[in-house]
């Protein structure tokens, strides 16, 4: 089925992929600012700005706003990531132009009250004590912060000194400057058609605008070359890698894809093989990749008890660099099928779909059908995957332990 | 009329299909109705390590082929389990269900191969170590054990470090060979299929499986409203749940169970939300409902300072008494609609709807088209509520459990 891109006059980006027979819809709204706009001094603004955002508006409070996408049925979410902060609605489809209406009404007039600044601000600090009962979660966080440094490395909740910074004026000024049509896409999945949307979105959205577009500063990523131990009194010690990698619309972009999935991902993959399969060094062992604007990376969490750690390291490592050398034909197609088998499943409902398109809209400007990344996966070949690796060695690389103890082993 | 047509094999072996014509895709799998309330205390963990085991090899398949066969078919594929049961499923284009059921069937009689049983054992211990440093999964381990402290199904999912390490295999052969039966297992197919090829595929692979036990034979579990505190210096915060006593998940009381636990818990737009969260006495306050065969509860969790422990508490506690007698029917609907949407949505969803399946199999649940999910929400009211909490009443004794920093708490109620 076809994918239809729209923009309005005043820059909003509108991608819709009607699915046949589906009875529910996904819109996801992405606005391309994110942790990295923060002030350095107020580092979360972004997310308290996300936050508070539903805390009322000049005719609804806070319960009210609640309220109104709850008498809808809408299944909410939203996230602040680096470059970019997303609202998400999954609702049925007779309710998009009430759904519209409300995220319209809270974009353009929410009032971010003082109160309300407040006790999300606490509620942040709380989190982030939360975070150290979550160590996975917090080696990634310290991982990408490591790999990446400013501003791309930015944990989105910020930080206790920086959270105190921010106030209920500076969260509004902040809202105000960065919540631009030009920055904004929204992509719908599901049971609804072109004409509706269109005519909805240029309805409520297709007055917005009127400032100069802001300067956008472009962000390279460049990985550093270091270990990093934290020290935690945890049961298993966490490590996490990073890598470069190439971005979403880059030419090898595919052969990366299928790069990583001889890497982690399946039962059959290399390092499930080696590090958990026949060692049984872990339970959880993984590689995954991750886009920015300019570059990509990958990604390697593994979890180890304490001792066992510099041994599983090392066998990751081992992986890692094996890469480069050894790949075979059956690797190959196999990768290439479970990338492809994806496509039929999570990749073929509405919230895969919208998710994909609002992804590939906001990395490289356009958007691919289920059948164009079929197509881009069958065509990789043992070749490209070498040339993809030459171009992006594994190297250098950030390697961060979370756990009792640093390496003996050294990198 | 009923997309629910079922077959039953001679041997025993039952099997549902669930049509969803929407969808180009299959998920398919096995529920065996064997969990960790089928295992004698000092082999806890015993049907988890089995379900690991599973992959580890057959009389046609080592390991290594069971994993690129399976990855052949570039199927979604996992397996669980929990106090009922345990399930095996793989995902994909509707093309490849027969070849899954092959290798799922295969899988579901492992040879539990003598030596990867020590390498996985370690595999185990990993996962009871990263379970450890998660203090709020760990803490619902703790909540059951505490809820019904004389009865199987209190016992930990995963083990301990004791009992998986000396977990033998001749002992998960005989726990196997009893519980894989084909009258205590059930095929599940939901998505787009097609019925005749599935049933004979399921007949070639399963047809000769022999008997075993099937069911269990235990009394109903018995609620204990107690407070047990374990204190964890390596903690940060206070992780605290409490339980109230809930109809089982087979009946029909349930969805009320489920309602109430929205209107009390969601995690946004609750009354726990407005009065806890928003007060900043907790980053997270959310109540569910857990049901059990023959057993059920409503938990609400906590992640709170240590500080403020017992007055967050003594606000939940305040806000579940609250209920009764006051149930707003403006924000009852809302989380009605909500519901209802969720259903709709899983309903699109082939794994979704195979784990609800599951789900409602392993508790002996009717099994519910989305038009009889969508009803029975529908039909909840302050009435039924009323009623219910007259059965089931949120203002006694809780099962607490507080896991954290704090060594005891000054509980009074």
């Amino acid at each position: 089925m076809a994918v239809d891109i729209v923009e309005m006059n005043n820059g909003i980006r509108v991608v819709i992929e009607p699915m046949e027979g589906a009875k529910s819809a996904v819109m996801a709204m992405r606005f391309g600012f994110g942790a990295k706009d923060d002030p350095l001094d107020r580092l979360g603004m972004a997310r308290v700005a996300e936050d508070v955002l539903f805390k009322g508006t000049p005719s609804r409070d806070a319960r009210e706003v609640f309220d109104a996408f709850d008498t809808l049925g809408v299944r909410r979410g939203s996230t602040t990531q680096v470059e970019h902060t997303q609202f998400q609605a999954q609702f049925l489809p007779e309710h998009f132009r009430s759904v519209c209406e409300l995220y319209e009404e809270t974009f353009s007039t929410a009032s971010f009250p003082d109160a309300e600044v407040e006790i999300t601000k606490t509620l942040t600090l709380e989190e982030l004590k939360r975070l150290e009962d979550s160590p996975i979660q917090q080696a990634m966080l310290l991982t990408f912060k490591a790999a990446l440094g400013e501003p791309l490395g930015r944990a989105p909740m910020g930080e206790p000194e920086t959270l105190e910074q921010i106030t209920s004026a500076g969260v509004r000024r902040f809202w105000t400057e960065q919540c631009r049509p030009e920055s904004l896409i929204f992509s719908i999945a599901g049971g609804i058609d072109r004409e509706t949307v269109v005519s909805t979105i240029e309805d409520l959205f297709g007055g917005w605008g009127g400032d100069p577009p802001l300067e956008q500063e472009t962000h390279t990523v460049t990985i550093a070359d270091r270990l990093v131990h934290h020290e935690k009194e945890s049961e298993q010690a966490h490590i996490g890698i990073v890598f470069g990698s190439v971005a979403r619309g880059h030419a090898l972009y595919y052969p990366a894809q299928v790069a990583i999935a001889i890497l982690s991902g399946s039962g059959s993959s290399r390092l499930f093989t080696e590090v958990r399969e026949k060692r049984g060094l872990a339970y959880s062992v993984s590689a995954f990749y991750r886009a920015r604007r300019n570059g990509g990376l990958i990604a390697l969490y593994a979890g180890t008890t304490a001792e066992r750690a510099d041994e599983t390291l090392k066998v990751c490592r081992n992986e890692i660099d094996r890469l480069a050398e050894d790949v075979t034909e059956e690797e190959l197609e196999r990768s290439k099928t479970i990338l492809k088998g994806g496509l039929f499943t999570t990749g073929d409902l509405p919230e895969g779909r919208a998710g994909s398109l609002v992804e590939d809209l906001f990395l490289d400007g356009n958007t691919r059908t289920l059948q164009e990344i079929a197509d881009g996966v069958s065509a990789v070949t043992l070749d490209q995957i070498t040339g993809y690796l030459q171009t992006c060695p594994p190297t250098p690389q950030t390697v961060v332990i979370l756990g009792p103890n640093p390496l003996t082993g050294g990198p | 009329m009923s997309p629910f047509t079922s077959h039953t094999l001679d041997n025993g072996l039952t099997m549902i299909f669930e049509a969803i014509p929407r969808i180009n895709s299959a998920a398919v799998g096995f529920f065996a109705n064997t969990g960790s309330r089928d295992e004698v205390p000092e082999q806890a963990g015993i049907s988890h390590f089995l379900e690991h085991m599973c992959f580890k090899g057959t009389a046609k398949r080592d390991w290594r082929q069971l994993s690129l066969d399976i990855d052949d078919l570039g199927a979604t594929w996992n397996a669980y389990t929990w106090w009922e049961g345990t399930a095996y499923f793989h995902w994909a284009q509707s093309e490849r269900a027969t070849q899954s059921i092959e290798i799922l069937a295969d899988m579901m009689r492992s040879t539990i191969p003598a030596d990867e049983f020590d390498t996985e054992k370690k595999v185990i211990l990993e996962e009871i170590a990263m379970y450890h440093d998660r203090p709020d999964a760990l803490i619902f381990d703790h909540l059951i054990r505490t809820a019904y402290p004389d009865h199987p199904v209190g016992q930990s999912v995963l083990g301990t470090e004791e009992t998986v390490g000396a977990l033998t295999r001749e002992q998960m052969i005989e726990y196997f060979d009893r519980r894989y039966a084909p009258e205590n297992m059930t095929f599940i197919v939901t998505g787009r299929f097609n019925r005749d090829e599935i049933i004979a595929a399921v007949e070639d692979s399963c047809g000769d499986w022999t008997s075993g036990e099937s069911g269990r034979d235990q009394p109903n579990p018995v609620f204990s409203g107690q407070t047990r505190v374990f204190p964890r210096d390596n903690v940060t915060r206070e992780h605290v749940t409490l339980a109230f006593p809930a109809p089982s998940a087979a009946s029909t009381e349930a969805i009320t169970a489920e309602m109430l636990s929205a209107y009390l818990g969601a995690s946004t737009n609750s009354r726990l939300y407005w009065a806890v969260v928003q007060n900043s006495l907790a980053d997270e306050a959310t109540a569910d409902f857990a049901g059990f065969s023959d057993a059920g509860l409503i938990y609400i969790y906590l992640s709170v300072d240590p500080a403020r422990t017992d007055e967050a508490i003594e606000v939940v506690l305040q806000e579940c008494r609250g209920l009764h007698g006051d149930i707003d029917t403006d924000a009852l609907g809302r989380a009605k609609t909500k519901a209802a949407t969720s259903v709709v949505c899983a309903g699109e969803h082939g794994l979704h709807r195979f784990s609800q399946l599951v789900d409602d199999l392993s508790c002996g649940a009717p099994l519910r088209t989305l038009d009889e999910q969508i009803e029975e929400i529908r039909a909840v009211n302050a009435d039924t509520i009323a009623r219910y909490l007259s059965s089931y009443p949120l203002d006694g004794e809780p099962a607490l459990v507080a896991l954290g920093p704090r060594t005891e708490l000054a509980l009074t109620h």
